[in-house]
């Protein structure tokens, strides 16, 4: 508990400090912490165009959707230095933090069979989370404002919430994390299955719970117990059965009632000229206003279909922006909508494949849909670790750590002299930068293929010895009636 | 002497042709005036006027017919189109109109209704008349200044499209149809000394053709060469290559040579005379033409020069970036760089560290005695991303900053009474779209006397395609300049328009060379994922399981 506290304490200091020393300006300059999506700056500038009555999209800066407008309609260029903003963004990286020890202490205390020791196993929430609250990388991204850590901050929440069976919240949650980028929308379905199983598993453990009254109570009638407990099977495997289905039709009409219902919410805002943003009911004309208005959900074309078309080619440490430089503008479509399409694709093998291990589902959605972003920051690479180490027993069967590790370092370090080289000083090409970049998202990706080839290992093994199990019931069962046989011959 | 046939056809065909020439209601005037400018720089300005009072745009004598046509088609009441090849500082003096670098279209309709679809095909008219590049339309740099005012017709900021190319080539293929326009051609008159080989070698070179129709429904159709030669003393054959040697041109209703600014006339030969309304130089008549008219000049004491300013021959160019911002707080007057009538002094750079954001930094300084009110048009492709937050006024009296006061009149327009009330405050936002349209601002700015406003926004860069980017990238881009229009209902001052200096953006280039490289690698990075998530999720052959790790020296949860 004190080593907890005093982690927390240390990462709120390191942020408070850096602030205070306007570090913050340094990291500006720097393109791994700064996108056209995330950037601050661009959003001073679209408040900066509502209050003078233009559209806050225009200048191809801003590219969120319009509640975040709203939210944050009182910034002006010197909230660089307001304390109100950086307490924000601080309790923001606290709750991701606070979230991930709860998630992964949580999924500790479901595992059956523990495969690590009892220390080690207490001191791994505490570890993983201030993995996340404490690097570098994090906290840089504090530093500038990044608008991406609202997206983290959705997705643990909404994972959070699933895993205590809470289907309505987590939905709710998801839709926030959707409504601002698009891609988490297919997080939808392993959220699904998680609240299912979480359910399945709450309801498993009453009832157990009332198999052991009924057995303390009812000790001596047992054939009357047998039956009982038949009937009781049987009902729960109906309840279940009925029970799932609701919840996926429920999840699913959840998830897009919030979603449309945000999209409509902003719509309003957006209509009411930019300038305020108070939504006037009781004008007569207000319906009339806002149909009449041919403009429907024209931020759209702003935000989703700008984060998914990738208009702005500016360089980040993704995959896309330099390949979308340099292909011929006939081809760009068709290159586009393939790889933008790569995540759905890879939602139904990996669903098929994982489908009674939803967390770990979630953990590879989400990976994928951080690596294939159309603009990262570096803040999203400890977020993938710490969502792929949720189940830490998966780290065990992990091959080339040591190449991983000593990879990245080369990587990440040489992503700024790299950037510095071209748009700085001039000596050096964007080729340099195109290679660190593809190397690190390259790196990304095998972390991630390393993750699922471990995680099939231990999902064998798992059925292995279910089989094994089985068989010998079987092989058992099979003697005890043979030889019982023979007794009655 | 027999009447044959022949002869009778040909006397009816004279007195028809006079009868026309008595008929037709256009007149035609040529002028060449010779100014002594700044720095030993020298301006021939060539204007050849046709004025065709209650055109029917079917019958044209004068007027050139393609351009009744254009007007007549498009409802066009002012269309202004130069070519310019090299830049004109307002240092070596004040010569009127004059354009930017490039190519310049402006044109102005009866209605404001469809104005782009307009505009696009008076440019592509335009450029199909004159030979030039077909970008004039390009709604990357075409658009709309609502407060500048490019002509002396009434409210015409809604009707107006302007656009600029400063990276416009400017040749002799030019030159020719813009020749062919004018009653005499290159045959007679003053435009005989219209010789394509010596023209481009000069300092500055702008031709424009500039067509108004007023109110009194008559069109004026006005040709303009400026020349601007760097010479101590001058002959005709010299710079020509020619004296005027041919016929004047009968059209003509009046042809004449105008001198000015020189403080000896008495080295001309032939000795320039008074020609009314105070104005010195030569009439020509058609007793002219028996001997060559070659006007040299060659002033007898060359030190005495008035208008000269020693030592600045070398020295025209250094009046750019950082010269400047040393001078900012020196009130700008007491620089060398000013002409003696110099009303405004505009410099115009940018301030970049590092090729992804920058910021463009304009400069105005009042030479005047009173008050100016300008407003000052910026326009900025849409790859220079303008943060509209950063746009600040500094004012050189007590360093301070002025405030903008923010005057949204794109509702109300035509309020111009309200435009000069503050010190200085922003008239219109346009902001860019992605490959689109260029982001806008227009300021009305109040300068007193000696006073330098230092106007200041910062952009961001945006990134293009390598097919986007031209030939020789790394080139970089030219940035139109910006309009001043001087607003001078009070001081007598007339209506004019100054351009600053026009920019050279470097955007930072991807690999040229490699685009299938690029592709190649990336993609199969992309097939890696596919295939690797294909073999691990359906490949159970692959799976031989290994109970033990071997790489347990990492993470040794044994030892916690």
């Amino acid at each position: 508990m004190i080593l907890q506290l005093s982690l927390l304490l240390l990462g709120i200091l390191l942020r408070a400090v850096t602030y205070h020393f306007g570090l913050t300006s340094v990291y500006n300059q720097k393109f791994e912490y700064v996108t056209p999506f995330t950037s601050f700056d661009n959003l001073v500038e679209a408040v900066h165009l509502m209050s003078h009555g233009t559209s806050p999209y225009g200048g191809s800066h801003f590219h969120l959707p319009p509640i975040y407008l709203w939210l944050f309609r009182w910034v002006d260029q010197d909230s660089y230095a307001n304390w109100g903003l950086r307490i924000i963004f601080i309790l923001i990286d606290l709750i991701c933090c606070l979230l991930l020890f709860l998630i992964i202490k949580q999924t500790l205390g479901q595992q059956k069979n523990k495969m690590l020791n009892a220390k080690f196993e207490r001191i791994l929430p505490v570890a993983i989370s201030s993995i996340y609250f404490l690097n570098p990388f994090t906290i840089a991204s504090c530093l500038v404002y990044c608008m991406g850590n609202f997206t983290r901050l959705y997705i643990l929440l909404s994972i959070y919430l699933a895993l205590n069976a809470n289907l309505v919240l987590s939905t709710f949650v998801l839709s926030l994390a959707a409504y601002t980028e698009v891609t988490p929308a297919l997080l939808i379905i392993p959220i699904i299955l998680l609240c299912i199983k979480q359910r399945s598993q709450l309801f498993k453990a009453k009832i157990n719970q009332n198999k052991s009254q009924v057995k303390r109570t009812q000790e001596k009638q047992k054939e009357e117990k047998e039956e009982k407990e038949e009937k009781k099977q049987q009902k729960t495997k109906q309840h279940k059965n009925s029970n799932t289905f609701l919840q996926w039709f429920l999840g699913i009409f959840l998830f897009l009632f919030w979603w449309v219902l945000l999209l409509v919410l902003s719509q309003l805002m957006f209509n009411s000229k930019f300038s305020n943003f108070k939504i006037n009911i009781n004008d007569p004309n207000f319906f009339q206003h806002f149909f009449s208005n041919n403009q429907y959900f024209t931020f759209l074309k702003h935000t989703y279909f700008f984060l998914l078309n990738i208009t702005d080619l500016t360089p980040n440490i993704g995959l896309y922006w330099y390949l979308l430089t340099e292909t011929f503008v006939v081809f760009r479509q068709f290159l586009v909508f393939t790889l933008q399409f790569i995540n759905v694709i890879g939602l139904i093998p990996f669903t098929i494949r994982f489908r009674s291990y939803p967390l770990f589902l979630v953990a590879v959605i989400t990976s994928s849909i951080t690596i294939l972003k159309a603009y990262p920051t570096l803040a999203d690479f400890p977020f993938l670790f710490c969502i792929l180490v949720m189940q830490p027993k998966l780290l065990e069967k992990t091959r080339y750590r040591a190449f991983f590790i000593r990879g990245f370092q080369v990587v990440i370090g040489l992503l700024s002299p790299f950037y510095k080289i071209w748009i700085q000083d001039g000596t050096g090409n964007a080729n340099y930068l195109f290679g660190i970049s593809l190397s690190f998202s390259f790196g990304e990706i095998l972390v991630l293929m390393e993750m699922i080839r471990s995680a099939m290992i231990v999902i064998t093994n798992e059925k292995d010895k279910k089989k094994e199990k089985n068989s010998l019931q079987y092989y058992i069962s099979t003697k005890k009636k043979k030889s019982s046989q023979r007794k009655d011959k | 002497m027999k009447h044959t046939p022949l002869t009778i056809l040909f006397f009816l065909f004279f007195s028809l042709y006079f009868g026309c020439l008595a008929q037709s209601q256009d007149k035609y005037t040529e002028a060449l005036t010779i100014k002594k400018l700044n720095k030993n720089k020298l301006l021939f300005k060539f204007d050849f006027n046709t004025i065709s009072k209650n055109p029917n745009y079917q019958n044209y004598f004068l007027f050139p017919k393609t351009f009744g046509n254009l007007v007549k088609e498009n409802s066009l009441e002012y269309l202004r189109f130069s070519l310019t090849q090299g830049m004109y500082h307002l240092k070596y003096g004040e010569i009127g109109r004059y354009s930017p670098p490039g190519g310049e279209l402006i044109a102005t309709f009866e209605t404001k209704e469809d104005l782009e679809s307009k505009f696009r095909t008076v440019s592509r008219k335009i450029s199909g008349i004159f030979g030039t590049s077909q970008k004039f339309s390009d709604l990357t740099i075409s658009a709309q200044p609502f407060y500048t005012e490019f002509n002396s017709l009434e409210s015409t900021s809604q009707r107006t499209h302007y656009s600029s190319l400063p990276r416009e080539p400017v040749c002799t293929e030019n030159l020719t149809p813009w020749l062919k326009l004018l009653p005499c051609r290159s045959k007679a008159g003053l435009a005989s000394l219209l010789n394509p080989i010596k023209l481009y070698d000069l300092f500055y070179h702008s031709m424009s053709v500039e067509v108004t129709r007023s109110q009194e429904n008559s069109l004026s159709f006005h040709q303009q060469l400026l020349l601007v030669v760097e010479l101590k003393e001058f002959k005709f054959s010299q710079i020509f290559g020619t004296p005027l040697i041919g016929p004047i041109c009968p059209f003509s209703s009046q042809t004449k040579i105008q001198i000015e600014g020189f403080s000896d006339y008495s080295s001309f030969t032939p000795t320039p005379e008074e020609i009314g309304n105070n104005q010195v130089g030569f009439i020509l008549k058609e007793n002219l033409n028996k001997k060559d008219f070659n006007l040299h000049y060659s002033p007898k004491e060359k030190t005495n020069n008035n208008g000269y300013n020693h030592n600045n021959i070398g020295n025209d160019n250094s009046n750019n970036g950082n010269d400047n911002n040393n001078n900012f707080n020196n009130n700008g007057i007491n620089d060398e760089n000013i002409s003696k009538n110099q009303s405004i002094k505009l410099n115009r750079f940018l301030k970049e560290s590092g090729k992804i954001r920058g910021g463009v930094i304009t400069q105005i300084t009042n030479l005047e005695k009173n008050d100016l009110h300008l407003t000052l048009y910026d326009s900025l492709p849409w790859f220079m991303r303008v943060y509209f937050h950063t746009l600040t006024i500094k004012s050189n009296f007590e360093n301070k900053e002025i405030e903008i006061t923010d005057l949204n009149l794109e509702s109300e327009q035509g309020n111009e009474s309200n435009l000069f009330a503050n010190q200085a405050s922003l008239l219109r936002i346009q902001t860019s779209q992605d490959h689109g349209r260029p982001s806008i601002f227009e300021l009305a700015l109040v300068l007193k006397p000696g006073e330098t406003f230092q106007i200041s926004v910062d952009y961001l860069k945006g990134f293009l395609n390598f097919e986007e980017h031209p030939f020789d990238g790394n080139r970089g881009f030219d940035i139109a300049p910006a309009i001043v229009s001087m607003h001078g209902k009070k001081q007598n001052l007339k209506k004019r328009i100054y351009y600053t200096d026009s920019l050279l953006l470097m955007l930072p280039t991807p690999d040229f060379t490699m685009p299938y490289n690029v592709m190649t690698i990336t993609t199969t990075a992309f097939l890696i994922w596919y295939g690797s998530f294909l073999n691990n999720l359906t490949g159970r052959a692959g799976l031989k399981l290994k109970k033990k790790s071997k790489a347990k020296w990492i993470i040794k949860p044994d030892k916690f």
